[in-house]
């Protein structure tokens, strides 16, 4: 798995996919059966706290001390993991909206609140690489699009954020890389725009339907020609639209009507997940 | 060192700000505290009638009226009834002069260093299960609340982390008793002043340096039982189940052994490696009487009699220690290598 410094990386999978099981084997968590896992070059097994004070980690729901306020909770853990000013407690509990209740009980917080203190924990010491595993989950629509500013801004800062989420249109919207997991391989991964785009198309009318469709799939760039409903539809990146109408502008060959086909991450992630083998049976 | 130093001081942190601790440090001092003021109502409401006894009317009769060892002693023939045998008047006399002697004890029993003593015997059986409680609900608690999680991603090291929770638990047990300690001296030195000897004169008083060992023996017990409530939470993974467990280990390990003593002659030998019966031999001696009060105390805390029976101390200092290195081990070891997951609940 490749994470590119700085952005947000998202990782996906269907339930099971081994999303939380990776993140716990990169923080130490659970210990690998086979293999090596080496985190800024430390091995996992044999000693990696050097390489844990560079990262903050939300693994699933947070959990934090229910009678201890959200400031002392956080200051706990700023303590215990000895990296951090004091001075940096408030600037988080602002970043995370929580600055007017950091002194009330984290039993009282709202499920909402709750995820902003996870985030705020996950951002103690200013780490370079934050893993955050369904920071929505639970969340109200509001609550939802409030922390999904929030890991923009964090990205905007300089923070490279590994984002485990199943919410794929929240993926697509935040995540400029992705990498799709599957019974505990990856099946697919890279830029969002480019796995999505790579399998968009275009669906077009001409003035000659059959000749464009011979000379449409001549273009080394342009996959599959089919007819579709009376119009034709070439496999094909979207925004190559302008390079399409020219190819058959030549061939005198006149573009009547032109509609890019984008697919969604969401398409996307069911098509490749349904290709993999005993795909069928986890979803039943 | 100084990683475990520094845990220990932040789960000292987290543990002053919850209610629980003090609450069982409360408990603890209360019942030092009556062990002392308990003694000193008893001892009042004595000293100024010498002792109490029942005295029928007549010999032979029926019916039963109270006389005083004093009035006893002054007028013997006056209180007892007519007719009654010099013989039978001088065991009732008799009876008086052990009474003067349990006078005595409770005498010493107010002085700081049989304040200590009493309040060595009550840490000895209350402040243990209270620690067990402590360290369950301590140790359980990341367990429940799946806070280990965050705290092992911050790069504490499981060893460390460990260790230094052990630290604290130890450390807490220490600071408890010694206050329990303190304060219970220090109600000594007021009960002292107050207290008018017992009639036949001010007894010798042990000296609060006698309280040393069976200081240390004590606070040697209430690690040894840390550990394994600590350990046995754990490795089970369960406030409810570790504090079940130790607790009732605890208190069935000497049911058990009355049990089984009786129906199997070889079993004593067996009993002599059983961690309670140790842990509870270790703290057996306290010196100076055992004031009533603190002894039933003691007892309504589940000490039962005969702790300890023939182990010797330094047997006692080996099988705990034993039980220290086996527990503690055990515990390490399954937590270094125990995947963790979130909140269990429980």
């Amino acid at each position: 798995m490749r994470i590119p410094r700085g952005g947000v990386f998202g990782l996906l999978g269907p339930n099971g996919s081994g999303k939380t099981t990776t993140i716990g084997l990169l923080l130490g968590l659970i210990s690998p059966t086979a293999g090596t896992i080496r985190l800024f070059g430390a091995d996992v097994r044999h000693g990696h706290q050097g390489a844990l004070r560079r990262i903050g980690a939300m693994v699933e729901s947070p959990a934090f001390y229910p009678e201890l306020s959200g400031r002392a909770n956080l200051r706990f853990f700023q303590g215990i993991g000895r990296h951090g000013g004091r001075d940096e407690l408030p600037k988080l509990l602002e970043l995370v909206g929580l600055a007017d209740r950091a002194d009330d009980a984290f039993r009282t917080y709202s499920l909402g609140m709750k995820q902003r203190l996870g985030i705020a924990y996950a951002l103690l010491g200013n780490p370079e690489l934050v893993f955050l595993d369904e920071p929505t989950n639970g969340l109200d629509p509001a609550g939802m699009a409030e922390v999904r500013e929030l890991i923009l801004r964090l990205a905007g800062a300089g923070h490279t954020i590994v984002l485990s989420s199943h919410l794929l249109h929240e993926v697509e919207q935040l995540c400029d890389d992705v990498a799709i997991l599957s019974r505990g391989a990856i099946i697919a991964q890279g830029k969002v725009r480019e796995l999505v785009h790579a399998q968009g198309g275009v669906r077009l009318k001409t003035t000659d339907d059959a000749r464009a469709a011979q000379l449409l799939a001549t273009l080394d760039w342009s996959g599959a020609v089919r007819s579709e409903d009376g119009y034709l539809v070439v496999a094909a990146p979207p925004d190559r639209a302008g390079e399409i109408t020219r190819a058959l502008c030549r061939e005198e060959v006149f573009v009547t009507e032109m509609v890019p086909l984008r697919m969604s991450l969401e398409n996307y992630f069911l098509q490749v997940t349904a290709r993999e083998p005993g795909a069928e049976q986890a979803r039943q | 060192m100084s990683n475990v130093l520094r845990i220990a001081r932040w789960e000292w942190f987290k543990l002053r700000q919850r209610r629980m601790p003090w609450v069982l440090l409360a408990i603890l001092l209360v019942f030092t505290q009556l062990a002392v003021w308990g003694s000193y109502v008893f001892y009042t409401s004595t000293v100024n009638t010498g002792g109490r006894m029942m005295l029928p009317f007549r010999p032979g009769a029926g019916g039963m009226r109270t006389v005083t060892c004093n009035e006893l002693r002054s007028n013997p023939s006056g209180v007892v009834p007519a007719g009654t045998p010099q013989p039978a008047i001088d065991a009732l006399l008799q009876q008086c002069a052990r009474q003067g002697q349990r006078l005595a004890g409770l005498y010493r029993a107010l002085q700081p260093a049989g304040a200590v003593s009493s309040a060595l015997r009550i840490a000895a059986t209350l402040e243990l299960l209270l620690l067990g409680v402590l360290a369950a609900a301590n140790v359980g608690g990341e367990y429940g609340l799946g806070t280990l999680r965050p705290i092992l991603v911050r790069g504490t090291g499981r060893l460390a982390y460990l260790a230094g929770k052990y630290l604290l638990l130890v450390g807490a047990a220490t600071a408890a008793l010694l206050l329990a300690c303190l304060a219970a001296a220090g109600s000594g030195l007021l009960a002292a002043h107050v207290t008018l000897p017992p009639p036949g004169g001010a007894p010798a008083a042990a000296a609060l340096g006698d309280s040393v060992i069976p200081l240390l023996r004590t606070w040697g017990s209430l690690v040894t039982y840390l550990t394994i409530a600590g350990s046995l939470t754990l490795l089970l993974r369960s406030t409810a189940a570790g504090m079940a467990i130790s607790l009732a280990w605890y208190v069935v390990e000497r049911i058990l052994i009355g049990l089984l003593s009786s129906i199997f002659t070889g079993f004593d030998s067996v009993a002599n490696y059983l961690p309670m019966h140790n842990i509870s031999a270790l703290a057996a001696e306290s010196p100076g009487p055992a004031p009533a009060v603190a002894a039933a105390v003691a007892a309504g805390a589940g000490a039962g009699a005969g702790a300890g029976g023939s182990i010797t101390v330094a047997h006692a200092v080996y099988v705990c220690s034993a039980c220290v290195i086996l527990f503690g081990g055990a515990a390490a070891w399954v937590f270094h290598r125990r995947d963790i997951t979130g909140a269990a609940g429980g």
